[in-house]
């Protein structure tokens, strides 16, 4: 009978080139900031959105006649960017609070589970509370430019 | 697809002593080729790169792995496993 060939055969084992140390580096550091940045992200964001009300109210009031109420110059409609600037910061808000999770440091598998959770919740949070400030950017563009 | 695990043992370049690791080895079934006559076919071989963690000095060191490819697989991708995931 015929032996079964190996599949498998090391060619050759070396220690770590400095290009492959210089790729491990790089990866560790990706991996470890992955989640601080999309944490910074949604920190400075929530800042961003927050800000965005009073400004659009002073435009506003800015762009309102004397004496005329923004229900009566634009109806309710001037809520709107409000409502999702407030929307966005709470998105922002949900991507900034840290995640509950329990882990063990002894499983590889666990840890990398949960970065990849963490890392995912960031980036949804950051391109939802992006959509929902922008939309109400738009919207406050087409509020004033109703006036 | 099909992921089979490999064990291979690989002499470390670090401690000189012979370490056990796992592969998980992701191969495709191709139907050109079980069109073709595995006589004809010259053996095919796929080399990658990868790197192990010595457990002793816990440092990584490099490998260069050659997969036979059989007749009417591919090999897609080679990854070594953590030690709870062998």
């Amino acid at each position: 009978m015929r032996p079964e060939p190996r599949s498998v055969v090391v060619e050759s084992v070396e220690p770590l080139s400095p290009h492959g140390k210089a790729m491990l580096g790089a990866g560790e550091r990706l991996l470890l900031e992955s989640v601080q940045t999309g944490r910074d992200f949604c920190k400075s964001m929530v800042g961003v959105a927050f800000a965005a009300i009073p400004s659009y109210v002073g435009l506003l009031k800015l762009f309102l006649p004397d004496g005329l109420s923004p229900v009566k110059a634009a109806g309710y409609s001037w809520l709107l960017p409000v409502v999702l600037f407030l929307l966005s910061a709470a998105v922002f808000i949900g991507g900034h609070l840290p995640g509950r999770a329990a882990f063990s440091l002894d499983l590889p598998a666990e840890v990398e589970r949960v970065l990849r959770q963490a890392t995912s919740r960031r980036f949804w949070c950051g391109i939802l509370g992006f959509v929902l400030l922008s939309s109400g950017i738009a919207a406050s563009l087409a509020v004033l430019a109703k006036l | 697809m099909s992921d089979d695990s490999e064990k291979i043992t690989i002499k470390c370049p670090l401690c000189s002593v012979e370490h056990e690791y796992r592969l998980s080895v992701k191969r495709s079934h191709v139907l050109y080729h079980m069109l073709s006559a595995p006589s004809s076919e010259e053996k095919r071989f796929k080399s990658f790169k990868r790197t192990f963690l010595c457990p002793s000095k816990e440092k990584p060191f490099q490998a260069v792995l050659r997969f036979e490819e059989t007749f009417g697989t591919i090999i897609d991708r080679v990854d070594v496993l953590a030690k709870d995931q062998a």
